[in-house]
């Protein structure tokens, strides 16, 4: 009994001690190097180019000095597209006006998703592309960029609708590091990943 | 949904879906063959497309359909397999989205 009280008070302390501490800042995700200088060299979104839902040119550029949440989708998706949507449309709406964060959502069947499709997607969402970017583009540089989003897309004749992919929700920070990411179909992940946008919205 | 709210004006209701009560004969067709075109909903149109589930037998159908029927506050009439599968007769062969 005395050795439990004594765990009970040790338990008490240390969660005593962690309240103290400043919340943790987010790591940068992902693999790293070291370059030729002994620096670090973390996991970076890659150069890429595509095209919105007006036409828009959406490159690296677009997001400069902000922090962005990228995903995978495709309009015909029947399996979890519809669940990812509503949550992004749920980070969307809780962001709407912070000018620091950005929306990038992915075709991954480009070839049916052209620029007046996810025009029309766009608008009976209600959203606008000066906040949330639909894209299109080269399948195969889309796909390519997938997994520097730690996500995946690919063409699959078996999966339903025809094509597969992952439904990562992805937090990319002006340096173009991954910051966080979650499941897009959980909105209890969800929930956890937007304390970590407000987070990386308060970093200095 | 998972609350049968639909997305927008993207995806229509289940829940309280005026088409549900109006139109059950078309149900079992869409769930199993998917949808292209317009389609109104308790006044509003949408048009994304939707994807059908082959797979899925008459009597999954039936319960489907009678799971909607009843769910988020939706009170329709418990439908017969036997009917589902009336219904179902002049469905097109089940097309795929692409």
């Amino acid at each position: 009994m005395r050795g439990f009280v004594f765990f009970c008070s040790l338990a008490m302390f240390f969660n005593a001690c962690q309240t103290n501490f400043e919340p943790q800042a987010l790591p940068i995700l992902g693999n790293r190097d070291v370059g030729p200088s002994g620096d670090t060299i973390y996991h970076q979104i890659r150069d890429f180019s595509f095209i919105d839902q007006d036409s828009q040119v959406v490159n690296n550029a677009t997001f400069a000095g902000k922090a962005y949440v990228a995903d995978f989708f495709f309009i015909a998706c029947p399996t979890i597209c519809p669940k990812t949507s509503k949550q992004m449309l749920r980070i969307h709406d809780h962001f709407k006006t912070e000018p620091n964060l950005l929306l990038l959502a992915h075709s991954v069947a480009p070839k049916y998703d052209t620029v007046a499709a996810l025009n029309r997607y766009a608008r009976n969402l209600g959203v606008g592309s000066s906040k949330w970017h639909f894209v299109t583009g080269e399948q195969a540089k889309i796909y390519d960029i997938a997994g520097d989003y730690f996500s995946i897309a690919q063409e699959d004749p078996t999966a339903p609708g025809g094509f597969d992919h992952s439904g990562r929700l992805i937090l990319v920070d002006k340096n173009r590091h991954v910051r966080s990411f979650c499941d897009g179909t959980d909105p209890e992940d969800v929930d956890r990943f937007m304390r970590d946008i407000e987070k990386l919205l308060n970093e200095k | 949904m998972a609350d049968g709210t639909g997305l927008k004006g993207l995806i229509p209701p289940l829940a309280g879906a005026d088409f549900l009560k109006n139109s059950p004969e078309a149900v079992p067709c869409i769930i199993r063959a998917g949808y292209k075109g317009k389609m109104t909903v308790n006044g509003q149109v949408y048009e994304t497309e939707m994807a059908g589930i082959v797979k899925l037998s008459d009597f999954e159908i039936t319960n489907i359909i009678n799971y909607i029927h009843t769910a988020w506050g939706n009170d329709l009439p418990i439908v017969q397999l036997q009917q589902v599968r009336e219904w179902l007769e002049p469905c097109e062969k089940a097309v795929k989205p692409f």
